[in-house]
């Protein structure tokens, strides 16, 4: 028996039949579903105006200093428009245009008035600071686009302005597809499940249809990646799946409006279809060959320009990293390891030498405002270097790391740097403390003490449930910085504030080493034998040797009490007393990084100093090498 | 024609300013597609948000709501309950087309994403966010408009996180806020 498959022929055909939108047409459509988003947009904030008086989510007198880095001239402008009536009065007029756009109307007027609803909604996105969402900036974004093509003349610059969008609609959806991957959710399938069971953004009755079809609910995760990953595709086989691509993800923001209550973005999003359209419009139609398509070669010149630009300046930074300060030197550990170190300040004779230990992914920059201070007003000996791995130090060793390896490699760098009748004072932060704290019966008569800087302990995996929480976290960010940077995308890091609290001189030297993959492949390597080594600790430390100190972080210790017991754990078991402070509005990390709180730690360090010189003085003797 | 030739002839002629322009932001956009939250040096220089985030619901989609609430402490040193604001009204089919609430919700969210975040800082950065701020004054309003709003002398706010429809987990409590009086002039202190 034979089938008539005719109709299903000419159904498959008007379906992958490529589209024929001309420009014109394009852009009409495009505006009036751009207007539409602007429409609902403004109608919403004239709505909701109690928002952004004194006590709105947006009250621009407090918003305005989230604009910290602005220039004053912006931030001048920025000022102008968001006054409370002046803000209403820009809404007003929004939507009244909007409204106007979606009738008919002569070409100079339409993009004029688009080019208005851009850059009012460009202004007007910071006064609405909280709150603001993907579609405004769709909108803002295809309203310039739209109203320059409506104003410019050549043939050629309108066509570049509607690739420039329909390039940026296959971003929105490829760039969402391939990061998405980078989630373990999204990968397992269980992402749709667990966004649909919030209020926020789910649907009860889809929620529980995931619960009662687990396999489809999967396939369907996947099936929304696979559209958004393969979403550029539409652009192959000549245009035939232009249609069942818009199609498919015009029912998925369908979807969306409905299930998750983004009905803003099914607007937004398809207002960028018809660009996608007309530049699918394959270059055997009339249309698709008058259309000038020079942009593409352009920006896959800039992407490669970009990339190389990247990779020139991994290469330097590593480059950098490798050859340390001018003043650092180098030795070989008993292990092997190349040891870059620092000696700060020779010190007085008889004095002590502080030797610093950094923490996990740290550098030995992070302590330049203690290394200054104890330079410049103390006659200390002070020493930094960087753990195998880490800076300029190499890690020879091939087997497994084992936080014994570091400890051994402190011990050489103090016997090969501080004379043997010269006190030591080792001070460590963080993971250095306890590296410091286990270095010590290794240095025999020749320690002094150990200064604990918001330390670990060898319980906190035990006894912390924030650490915990935080350890399960760890490894994967150091994992992925590692890869991050190795793919030469350290040039897109931006400077953390820690690295701009330090001092001026120490800050490239710090962020090179932030930015260079050495550092993030050395922290995961350490937290492997940190967490190996902390689970199933029980029971009391060991007797230390020496004096302690121990300065604690107030944010540490506050949001921990925990904490505040191990510290005090790390100074009982000194075996010549220990002194404690808690340095007070610090963080574990702004202890070393900020002014104030690392010149407190410095004093400290300087008084438990001389305090043992003012009681042995017999004691003092030595000189650093 | 080769790839120089190519080039060439793409920054001729009528429309080159556009097409350089259009190839510099799209390069720029992708720039600032990052999937790490710490490479965002693009986004950074960009007070207007002129370049768009594509990285909707990734890598990590929320899926968890967030609660805010609050307790109150009056001239009589008496403690309320703690009280939720209710931040995600029931979905509606209208709510396809207008959907005003949302942005309120979507504020919250974003003032507790960047509190959040600057957790590990300690409270006298916190409390100095613009975010934090914004809460608190949001809070103070709230309050006041209470039919017992005028006895009150300071609060206490707090973010809880849920699994929303999903019942089998607990909810948790994400982060407390020190004491905060109702007048914003008077130093804050904290309280145990």
């Amino acid at each position: 028996m034979r089938r008539n498959l005719r109709p299903l022929r000419r159904l498959a055909q008007s379906v992958l039949k490529p589209p024929s939108l001309n420009r014109e047409r394009a852009i009409g459509v495009s505006e009036r579903l751009g207007a539409l988003t602007t429409l609902n947009s403004s109608l919403e904030y004239l709505t909701q105006r109690k928002q952004t008086g004194t006590g709105g989510m947006n009250d621009w007198k407090i918003v305005r200093d989230a604009q910290g880095g602005s220039n004053p001239l912006l931030k001048k402008v920025l000022d102008g428009v968001s006054g409370r009536r002046t803000t209403t009065a820009i809404h007003l007029s929004r939507a009244a245009v909007a409204a106007a756009l979606l009738m008919p109307g002569g070409q100079k007027w339409r993009g004029a008035a688009n080019l208005y609803l851009s850059a009012t909604g460009i202004l007007t996105y910071p006064r609405h600071l909280y709150g603001t969402d993907g579609s405004d900036q769709v909108s803002l974004m295809v309203q310039g686009a739209t109203g320059a093509c409506r104003l410019v003349r050549s043939e050629e610059g309108k066509d570049a302005l509607m690739w420039y969008l329909a390039v940026q609609s296959c971003f929105s959806y490829a760039v969402s597809g391939w990061v998405k991957l980078f989630g373990k959710s999204w990968r397992d399938g269980s992402a749709l499940p667990g966004v649909m069971r919030t209020r926020t953004y789910g649907h009860p009755g889809m929620w529980s249809w995931t619960q009662k079809h687990p396999q489809a609910a999967k396939a369907l995760t996947h099936g929304v990646l696979a559209l958004e990953c393969g979403f550029p595709l539409l652009y192959a086989f000549g245009g035939r799946l232009t249609r069942p691509v818009i199609g498919s993800v015009v029912l998925f923001h369908g979807a969306n409006a409905y299930l998750m209550g983004l009905g803003r973005f099914f607007t937004a999003f398809t207002s960028m279809h018809p660009l996608v359209a007309y530049t699918a419009v394959p270059k055997t139609h009339p249309v698709g060959a008058r259309r000038d398509d020079r942009v593409l070669p352009l920006v896959s010149a800039a992407l490669a320009a970009a990339a190389a630009k990247a990779v020139v300046s991994a290469v330097q930074r590593r480059v950098g990293v490798i050859e340390g300060s001018p003043n650092s030197r180098t030795l070989t550990a008993g292990s092997g390891n190349s040891l870059q170190y620092e000696i700060h300040a020779e010190g007085g004779p008889g004095r002590p030498a502080v030797v610093f230990e950094a923490g996990l992914a740290a550098t030995p920059e992070h302590f330049a405002w203690i290394t200054g201070h104890l330079e410049a007003d103390t006659d200390l000996g002070v020493i930094s270097y960087a753990r195998a791995g880490y800076n300029g130090s190499i890690r020879n060793v091939t087997g497994t790391y084992r936080l014994q390896e570091s400890v051994t490699d402190l011990v050489d760098l103090v016997r090969a740097t501080v004379g043997p009748d010269r006190k030591v004072i080792l001070a460590g932060h963080s993971m250095g403390g306890e590296i410091a704290r286990r270095a010590a019966p290794l240095l025999g008569e020749q320690l002094e003490g150990v200064v604990y800087l918001d330390s670990s302990h060898p319980g906190e995996l035990e006894r912390s449930p924030q650490q915990l929480e935080m350890s399960s976290k760890l490894r994967g960010m150091f994992t992925q910085m590692t890869w991050f940077l190795r793919t030469g995308t350290g040039s897109l890091l931006s400077r953390p504030v820690w690295v701009e609290e330090l001092p001026a001189y120490a800050r490239e030297r710090a962020f090179a080493q932030y930015a260079d993959s050495r550092l993030w492949t050395a922290a995961g390597r350490e937290w492997d034998a940190l967490e190996a080594d902390f689970r199933g600790f029980k029971g009391d430390l060991p007797p230390t040797p020496g004096r302690g100190l121990v300065v604690s972080a107030q944010g540490t210790v506050d949001r921990d009490p925990e904490q505040l017991l191990m510290h005090d754990e790390l100074g009982k078991a000194h075996l010549e007393g220990a002194t404690s402070l808690v340095v007070e509005g610090a963080s574990h990390d702004g202890i070393l990084s900020k002014a104030d709180h690392a010149v407190r730690a410095a004093q400290a360090i300087a008084a438990f100093a001389t305090a043992r010189t003012t009681t042995a003085p017999e004691a003092q003797q030595g000189t650093v090498k | 024609m080769n790839v120089a030739g190519t080039l060439r002839d793409a920054v001729r002629g009528p429309g080159a300013a556009w097409r350089l322009a259009g190839a510099a932001l799209l390069a720029t956009t992708i720039a600032a597609q990052h999937p790490h939250p710490l490479f965002n040096r693009v986004r950074m220089k960009d007070p207007l948000s002129i370049v768009p985030n594509w990285r909707f619901f990734a890598p990590h989609p929320a899926v968890h709501d967030s609660h805010l609430l609050y307790r109150t402490l009056s001239v009589d040193e008496e403690t309320s309950e703690w009280i939720q604001l209710s931040l995600a009204p029931d979905r509606t089919l209208q709510h396809m087309v207008w959907f005003p609430d949302r942005r309120l919700g979507k504020a919250i969210f974003d003032v507790g994403d960047e509190i959040l975040r600057n957790i590990g800082e300690g409270f006298p950065v916190v409390t100095r966010l613009p975010s934090y701020r914004t809460l608190g004054n949001y809070l103070r309003r709230e309050i006041r408009e209470t039919s017992d709003g005028t006895r009150v002398k300071g609060f206490q706010f707090a973010f809880a996180r849920s699994t929303g429809y999903d019942m089998q987990e607990e909810a948790e409590m994400m982060f407390i806020s020190p004491y905060t009086p109702m007048d914003p002039d008077t130093r804050p202190s904290q309280v145990s």
